[in-house]
């Protein structure tokens, strides 16, 4: 079903895009102009904030803009602007027309071919933007809920920066090459700081919820219990020992993890020679047992979608399976680059999840003697193409085979990646999507051989 | 800026009135007229236009040539309330919807506007009297910058020269990227007592990465920033080209002999420059306004107290020509200008916007800056350094009997509350017995800023600000910012690196 919203945006994009099309190409013969693509995208959002029960800020905006990209032959030149006045688009493209003699050649810079582009599936059932949309009022409420339900935990000394939006927002897309992409999500997201306070000094923790239907957000009274608990958690922590141990990874941390794996499967990177995996397409990678997919046919997922901005039918992938790399992250131009066959990832990964492991966590913790249990990463340098890894991090003590309430923070963990991802073991509680927080979906993940610098 | 005679008849605001059907005087009128009983507030509007250049191993990967965005932002604030609405369109229309829908929280968000006299509290102390920079009232950086200073050919060919010469230093060289963007953004502001400000911001950044590949295959990549407040003809100036792909090669070739960094505690000697980023982390964020009104930072409540060593000042000054910080007014349109924020040791007061001075009775400080009209203003850094102490800097690494020289400081991050921040050092170097060693890369700095700051142990006469690299993130939004410091020796820092 298409909502309203969609039909109004659709109604007034297609004969624009239409229309900035045949201009490309008409007005564009003489300077060789062979094809063109054209975005245009919209967005309305909203956000307030809450301080002590009272509204501290409300913002409304609204946007607009157009993206376009011409191409002479294996030349091509784009430029956006954030308006719909035709006659100003149309001199910028001639403005462009004139130059783009002058840009290098790059085959890999070129639309999709003509025959590979599919017509959009219909995306209806992935119910990706919401028809009734919350106003202000309930976002405040939302929000309100969060700040009580955070201060009613004892400890808590204040709450900040605590704020509740809605973007709606779409695109639309056509190009010469027969491409045509709508896309349409609502992104209502919530944050918020807890400061909590002991007689070492202020602790500052947060959390947060992200969905594209405002009833799939996590409760608000949930959340801000949740954010003031673990900062709580967090207070009086302390400096732990210098030394190799295991680490285990929370599902956030777990998540930067895998994003440091993603970025290191990354087709630009391939590309220019900066990461370790170059080269290594079919070979393992990581420890057995470690699957990493991506799916973005999931109902009112985050990353949901069914044709990518190129114009390729996006279908489920797998880019690591059993430790085997399977797949790099490419667009069009880095397969063209790295010379793979494109998976339909436009815009980069959609919802990703790493496969559950056999043990539970608390089988993956019990033979730690000493080791760190991660909630979060923060800052520090991941290097994929020498494989330093080096970052910040905090979390809580495991002792003899169990967390302990002992929270420690300031420390760093290094390692080299390659190391890393072959020592890696996985909990068998991957959440699920569509994920309030998660863009990979990882399970609670344990990884031996890592040097924790502390004292 | 608009108080300065024009030579012809036209107006430095006109053109932002270029395809509106309002006028000035119109526009002033509504906006005064929206901001009445607020207790601030004002009109935002920005036109900026920018483009990029990426060419990598060997292939242009993007040209983008002609892009313009533009918009205008209405904010009104009583007390701790802000109300904000932002259009791409401006018109009557747009601007008298957007003062309707910010003024929803005074009229009906329960605010009591009581307009008050700003308040009388107490100036920031300004930086007259110190010795390394007076107060400014010339230009800061050149208005009259364009993206069109040069062709599109002139540019590429630039391009390749620079790619050709990097490629050609060394056999060892794999790959060159160079990335080039540059931006002009004119701004016109109107104040609640109706005065209009314009300023036209000019930002250019040339990047040059230079990776080198060993017999062994180890791949480092060194990277150099040309930047600032400059214009593409500025950027492209071939000998600073030459110069910053001589220092790429130079560190990606250091990083391929470089041993992983130690793990443990250690004294560290900052290099003068852009090692003040960790300045900027572990202390300057902690004296920004808002979270002091608020009492979440760590440096909350201490004006007067003595919270560093005697020989510590640090300023934080966006009045200084040529900076990479620099306006000529805040995006609130207050005056820039030099503020001690610790001086001798002792705090003497914090970064302020108009909302959080107001709250916390003291005058405002130039600092509220957002990155478009699309963002609310807060309190934000401008050029932040150390003045420079009485120190040779050979004399400080002389002292260290055990510790590390840190001269690439990569990025960083702090938490504002507990004040603990991490940084990362690309390159370093051990300092043993006073003498500069073996070079050693990837080490990861911790602390908290309190303790950092109380452990400066000596400061350097050799005072250096950064220009080019400085991108300051804070609650989603990103501004330019500049900072600076001489040499300095922190005492027991944490140093996290992989090696023994």
């Amino acid at each position: 079903m298409t909502t309203q919203a969609e039909k109004d945006f659709l109604k007034k994009a297609k004969p624009i895009a239409g229309a900035l099309l045949d201009y490309a190409l008409d007005a564009g013969k003489p300077y060789g102009i062979t094809h063109a693509r054209v975005t245009l995208s919209a967005a309305e959002n909203l956000s307030g904030g809450v301080s002590n029960g009272a509204v501290s800020q409300l913002v409304t905006g609204v946007g607009q803009s157009v993206h376009i990209t011409l191409y002479a032959g294996k030349r091509s030149v784009s430029f956006s602007k954030n308006t719909l006045n035709t006659e100003k688009i149309r001199a910028a493209m001639r403005e462009n027309m004139q130059i783009i003699h002058l840009v290098p050649e790059n085959e890999n810079n070129r639309l999709l071919e003509k025959e590979k582009v599919v017509p959009q599936p219909d995306a209806s059932a992935l119910d990706l933007y919401e028809e009734n949309q919350p106003g202000q009022a309930e976002l405040i409420c939302y929000a309100r809920k969060f700040e009580e339900a955070a201060r009613a935990v004892q400890g808590v000394k204040t709450t900040d920066r605590l704020k509740v939006g809605k973007s709606a927002w779409q695109s639309y897309t056509k190009a010469t090459n027969g491409l045509e992409n709508h896309m349409a999500k609502t992104i209502y997201s919530a944050s918020g700081e807890v400061i909590a306070e002991s007689k070492n000094g202020m602790e500052a923790g947060y959390d947060y919820s992200r969905a594209l239907h405002f009833e799939d957000m996590t409760d608000p009274s949930e959340l801000g219990r949740n954010a003031a608990l673990t900062t709580i958690a967090q207070l009086d922590s302390v400096l732990p020992g210098t030394g190799e141990m295991p680490i285990v990874l929370d599902h956030a941390a777990a998540e930067e993890f895998f994003g440091t794996v993603m970025a290191a499967l990354d087709g630009t990177a391939v590309f220019n020679g900066n990461t370790f995996l170059k080269g290594k397409q079919g070979q393992q990678i990581m420890s057995k047992g470690v699957t990493l997919v991506d799916d973005p046919l999931v109902k009112r997922g985050l990353g949901s979608g069914t044709l990518d901005s190129a114009g390729l039918e996006m279908k489920p992938v797998t880019f690591i399976e059993d430790g085997v790399l399977k797949i790099f992250n490419t667009s069009v131009t880095e397969a063209r680059q790295i010379g793979v066959n494109p998976i339909g990832r436009e815009n980069g990964p959609t919802n990703s999840t790493v496969l559950p492991g056999a043990l539970t966590p608390e089988e993956l913790i019990a033979g730690i003697k000493e080791g760190i249990y991660i909630k979060g990463f923060k800052g520090g340098t991941v290097n994929t193409a020498n494989g330093t890894h080096s970052r910040e991090a905090y979390g809580l003590l495991i002792k003899d085979g169990k967390i302990t309430k002992t929270a420690v923070s300031g420390f760093v963990v290094s390692g080299t990646l390659g190391k890393m991802f072959m020592n890696v073991a996985l909990a068998n509680d991957t959440p699920q999507h569509p994920s309030t927080k998660y863009s990979i979906a990882a399970p609670t993940t344990r990884i031996d051989g890592c040097t924790i610098a502390g004292q | 800026m608009s108080a300065k005679p024009h030579p012809s008849d036209k107006s430095p605001t006109d053109k932002f009135y270029e395809d509106s059907d309002l006028t000035a005087q119109e526009t002033v009128k509504i906006v005064t007229d929206g901001l009445r009983g607020a207790d601030f507030g004002e009109f935002y509007q920005e036109k900026a236009v920018s483009e990029s250049i990426v060419k990598q191993n060997g292939q242009y990967a993007s040209i983008v040539i002609g892009n313009s965005s533009e918009g205008f932002g209405f904010r009104v604030g009583a007390g701790e309330q802000v109300g904000y609405a932002y259009s791409e369109e401006f018109n009557t229309a747009a601007l008298k919807k957007a003062i309707a829908a910010a003024r929803e929280i005074l009229d009906n968000g329960g605010a009591q506007a009581e307009k008050e006299d700003d308040p009388a509290g107490p100036a920031m102390e300004t930086s007259d009297t110190l010795p390394a920079f007076g107060k400014v009232d010339k230009k800061l950086f050149s208005e009259q910058a364009t993206l069109s200073g040069m062709s599109l050919a002139e540019k590429i060919g630039r391009i390749d020269a620079l790619e050709t010469y990097a490629k050609n230093l060394d056999s060892s060289v794999t790959n060159v990227s160079v990335s080039y963007s540059s931006g002009v953004k004119d701004v016109h502001i109107i104040t609640q007592d109706g005065q209009e400000l314009t300023e036209t911001r000019p930002m250019t950044s040339l990047r040059i990465s230079v990776q080198v590949t060993d017999k062994d295959g180890n791949v480092e990549t060194g990277e150099t920033l040309i930047g600032g407040h400059i214009d593409c003809r500025e950027a492209f100036n071939e000998a600073a080209c030459r110069k910053a792909a001589d220092e790429a090669l130079e560190i990606a070739k250091t990083l391929l002999i470089a041993e992983d960094a130690p793990a443990g505690v250690m004294d560290v000697v900052l290099n003068p420059g852009w090692s003040a980023v960790l300045l900027h982390e572990a202390i300057g964020h902690g004296l920004e306004g808002d979270f002091n009104r608020k009492g979440t930072s760590v440096y909350s409540g201490k004006t007067g107290q003595k919270i560093a060593g005697d020989e510590v000042t640090v300023i934080d000054a966006g009045d200084m020509p040529g900076e990479r910080g620099s306006l000529h007014f805040d995006d609130e349109g207050t005056r820039t200008q030099a503020n001690v924020l610790i001086k001798d040791g002792v705090l003497h007061g914090y970064m302020q916007d108009r909302q959080s001075a107001r709250l916390m009775g003291v005058k405002p400080t130039g600092n509220g800056r957002r990155q478009s009209y699309a963002h609310l203003p807060m309190p934000r850094m401008t050029n932040t350094y150390f003045a420079p102490g009485g120190h040779n800097p050979e004399d400080i690494i002389a002292s260290v009997k055990d510790g590390l020289y840190v001269t690439r400081m990569g990025g960083g991050q702090v938490d504002i509350t507990s004040g603990k921040f991490n940084m990362n050092a690309a390159l370093a170097w051990r300092i043993r017995d006073g003498k500069i060693c073996e070079p050693v890369k990837g080490a990861a700095i911790t602390g908290d800023g309190a303790t950092v700051i109380r452990n400066i142990a000596m400061v350097g006469n050799d005072l250096k600000l950064e220009k080019s690299a400085g991108v300051c993130g804070k609650n989603g939004q990103s501004v330019p910012v500049g900072c600076g410091q001489p040499t300095i020796l922190v005492r027991k820092m944490t140093v996290g690196g992989a090696g023994k």
